[in-house]
This record gives structure tokens, C-alpha cells and sequence, in this order.
């Protein structure tokens, strides 16, 4: 069931998304692990048109807003609104009202706005001015960044990027994904021409049964083990939080469900590694600077290796 | 008289003894002939034997990455069985499965005589 059921999402994807699939899956890992996914990629890499895709493919609400540097709060999570005709302040609605938020270009915005999501992406719900309200389940933010190197960017807080649940990097095609691109866009593929291929019930089911996918306490213990080796890392000064562990067992849930087994293996969270972690992990500024090529994948490779999983 | 009989006595003493200790050092690094008693036995050897064959495997490596190297070196065997063998000891070692009580898979000893064997 599961497998097909991933099979479904991701050709459906791919009608309009060419050789993204790995991607695609991830998406759906992310969802079902009650997370939130960061896309990162030069412009140009179709990040908004796969983030459109899979919420079309769901049949669930969408929206889209595009960050900029001249947004405010309230153009995220809604404000109060004074209403002439009952001369009463209403509570109007942002756009994280939804199923899923893209939120393009998330890093274009000042922190202040970057901030406004912390609580809905967390808590699952907006507080204004004392008012707090619910968001609709499932919530799921898919934003986009362009590579921090590039002009007219914010870096994203230490406390935001703990909140994504996975970071998928969406680097340039292969030559034969670029010619397969270029001939999908000249017979007019086209976002709209995706259907839900996934029912309301369907995924209620999924939700429940990856809740249900069991994770011995040896398999705990390892994940444990794997935070408190990135933190001993003296190349690091950021090491993984409690928060990225919790995100890394549920995504391995989620991952073992789609895989159609109810256990999580130690290749289900190494697997994920690279994606939970690394946007949460600090290098050593002292390492940086010294000009030494160390990259946050490579310490994470050297985490991954030195400790021993259950066998 | 009585002294050459002492010192004949310590001889042999230290000569058995000597013989004792390496007869059970070559008892217990002597290469164990026979088939594991049941699959998680096989598993327990199949982990020692490809630390054996491949030191270069990290100290993290899972199942799935240490049978992956074997297949990498060209060890001819039926893989899709010996993933269905490893897929249902998952099952039990990390799952709720009750513990397989069929006896091992003929590839996962062919894989465990391939590398070496038992020890």
C-alpha cells in the first residue's frame, strides 16, 4: 500500500517536474513527519514548481506568498482589521492559513518577518495581540532560499533553521535531465495538468500508520548517540538539538512506512542524516576561517562512521 | 637425589602447562567447522567475518552497507534471497517480529563461508 501509494505521488509529480524524484520524496517524507521542508538552489532549479506540484498532487489547500524585503508579520500570519460597518477589530486571516505555505525566496525577508513563522511552524498555531488560533492539519511550510552567497539575502536564524525539518538541496541536471527538461517544457507540461492522486482519507491513514511504525529503544539509544557525537565534534559549534532528533525519528518513520515496513532500520536514519542536520550544524568559525576545507557533510560522514549502530 | 627429583618435578609441571595454554588457545582461535544454530547466530558471525574481510567498513556500517560491500568485490550469490533473509531478521531485530526459527538461509552461509568462514 505504501509504496504504491508513494509510487502515485511521485510519477504524478514528474508529469511536470523532470528527475526530481528523489526530491519529491523527500517532500512527502517531511509531510508525513508533521515537518516542514527548506529547498535550497540556485534560481532556475524548479524549487517553487516542485513544492506547487506536490501540494496539487495532494488535493490539499495551497498558497503561495513571495518574501521580500519590505514584508511585515502580518502579511504572514494575518492581524486585526477594524470593521467599520460592526466598529469592532476582526481577526483577518494570513496566508499560513493553509494546508501547505510555499514560502518563496523565504530568506529575502528581514527576520523579523522570518521570526513571525517560528511560533505556527512549531506550535501549529498564530498568536496576535494575545489572540491565538489553530492552523488547519495538515500544515506544512515548503520554502525556498537561494544560496547564501547571493546578493540581497538574509541568513535565516539558527532558531528558524531548527524548525525545517529536512533541507533538500536541489543542485544543477545532469546533461541528459536538462535535455529531458528542455523537451517536457516544449510539449507544454504544465503545473495545472497535475491532479490529486492522493484521497483526504488516504493520507489520514498514512499519518496514522507511520505513527505506528515502531522504533526499538536501541535504535533511540543510536539516534541519541549520533546528536551527542555531533556535539563532541571540535570542528563544530552548533551541534544537533534535541529538536533535529525527534525531527530525524520521525522522518525515519516515515521513510520506513513509505518503504512499506513498520520498523525503523539503521539505513532509514543514516539514510536521512545529511538532510536533518546539516542546515542545523555550525562549523567552528576559528575551522572556517582557517582556510582548512571542512564541510558540514563531511564531519557528518565522519559522525555517521565512527558510530556504531544496532546490529 | 632429592633435589634432582624437585627440579624433574618443576620441569614437567611447566612443560604440561605450557602445553595446556597453547592447547587452549588453539581451542578457542581454531577456525569452527559446522552451521550456525539459528539466524541470529549466522548474523553474529556475518558481522565478525566482514569486519575480517573488509577492514577498511567503518565502525558505523549497517547490514545493508557491509553485504553491499561483498557485492561490490563480485561475491557471486543469489542476492535477492539474501535480502529477503536480512529483510525478515530486521523485521525481528528491529521490529516487533518474533525471532526466525527457520535455520539460515543457504546464501547468507554461503556469503559467511565466502568470507571466511566462522570463526
Amino acid at each position: 500500500m505504501a509504496p504504491e501509494f508513494k509510487q502515485r505521488v511521485i510519477s504524478e509529480v514528474g508529469k511536470v517536474v523532470v528527475s526530481r524524484e528523489p526530491e519529491a520524496e523527500l517532500l512527502l517524507v517531511s509531510l508525513l513527519a508533521g515537518g516542514h521542508a527548506l529547498l535550497e538552489g540556485v534560481p532556475g532549479v524548479s524549487k517553487t514548481l516542485l513544492a506547487r506540484a506536490f501540494s496539487r498532487c495532494l488535493g490539499l489547500e495551497f498558497r503561495r506568498v513571495q518574501f521580500t524585503p519590505d514584508m511585515l508579520p502580518l502579511d504572514i500570519v494575518g492581524g486585526f482589521i477594524f470593521n467599520m460597518k460592526e466598529r469592532e477589530f476582526e481577526f483577518r486571516r494570513g496566508p499560513i492559513f493553509t494546508n501547505i505555505l510555499l514560502a518563496d525566496e523565504i530568506n529575502r525577508a528581514p527576520p523579523k518577518v522570518q521570526s513571525a513563522l517560528l511560533e505556527a511552524m512549531q506550535e501549529r498555531q498564530v498568536t496576535v495581540e494575545g489572540h491565538t488560533e489553530k492552523l488547519p492539519s495538515p500544515n506544512m511550510v515548503i520554502a525556498t532560499q537561494n544560496p547564501i552567497e547571493f546578493q540581497g539575502v538574509y541568513p535565516l536564524p539558527e532558531g528558524q533553521l531548527d524548525r525545517f525539518t529536512l533541507k533538500i538541496n536541489m543542485g544543477y541536471p545532469s546533461l541528459l535531465q536538462e535535455a529531458a527538461i528542455l523537451r517536457s517544457n516544449m510539449s507544454g507540461a504544465d503545473v495545472e495538468t497535475i491532479h490529486p492522486v492522493v484521497s483526504k482519507e488516504e493520507l489520514a491513514e498514512a499519518f496514522e500508520s507511520v505513527k505506528a511504525v515502531a522504533v526499538s529503544g536501541e535504535m533511540l539509544d543510536y539516534i541519541a548517540r549520533l546528536a551527542m557525537a555531533t556535539r563532541a565534534d571540535g570542528r563544530v559549534s552548533l551541534g544537533a538539538s534535541p529538536r533535529a532528533m525527534v525531527h530525524l525519528t520521525q522522518c525515519a518513520r516515515a521513510v520506513a512506512y513509505l518503504g512499506g515496513r513498520n520498523y525503523v532500520t539503521p539505513d532509514d536514519v543514516k539514510s536521512l542524516s545529511v538532510h536533518v542536520l546539516s542546515h542545523r550544524l555550525k562549523l567552528d568559525q576559528a575551522l572556517a576561517l582557517s582556510g582548512e576545507r571542512v564541510d558540514i557533510d563531511a564531519v557528518l560522514k565522519d559522525t555517521l562512521d565512527k558510530v556504531v549502530p544496532p546490529r | 637425589m632429592q633435589l634432582d627429583f624437585l627440579l624433574l618435578v618443576i620441569f614437567n609441571v611447566v612443560a604440561y602447562a605450557s602445553l595446556a595454554a597453547a592447547l587452549a588457545s588453539w581451542l578457542k582461535e581454531r577456525p569452527r567447522g559446522g552451521s550456525p544454530r539459528d539466524v541470529a547466530a549466522a548474523f553474529g558471525m556475518l558481522e565478525q567475518a566482514l569486519r575480517r574481510a573488509f577492514p577498511d567498513l567503518p565502525e558505523g556500517f549497517t547490514w545493508r552497507e557491509g553485504i553491499a560491500e561483498a557485492r561490490k568485490r563480485g561475491v557471486r550469490l543469489n542476492w535477492t534471497a539474501l535480502d529477503g533473509a536480512l529483510r525478515s531478521y530486521e523485521a525481528y531485530r528491529y521490529g516487533r517480529e518474533p525471532a526466525p526459527t527457520t535455520s539460515p538461509q543457504p546464501d547468507l552461509l554461503k556469503l559467511l563461508k565466502l568470507l571466511g568462514g566462522p570463526r
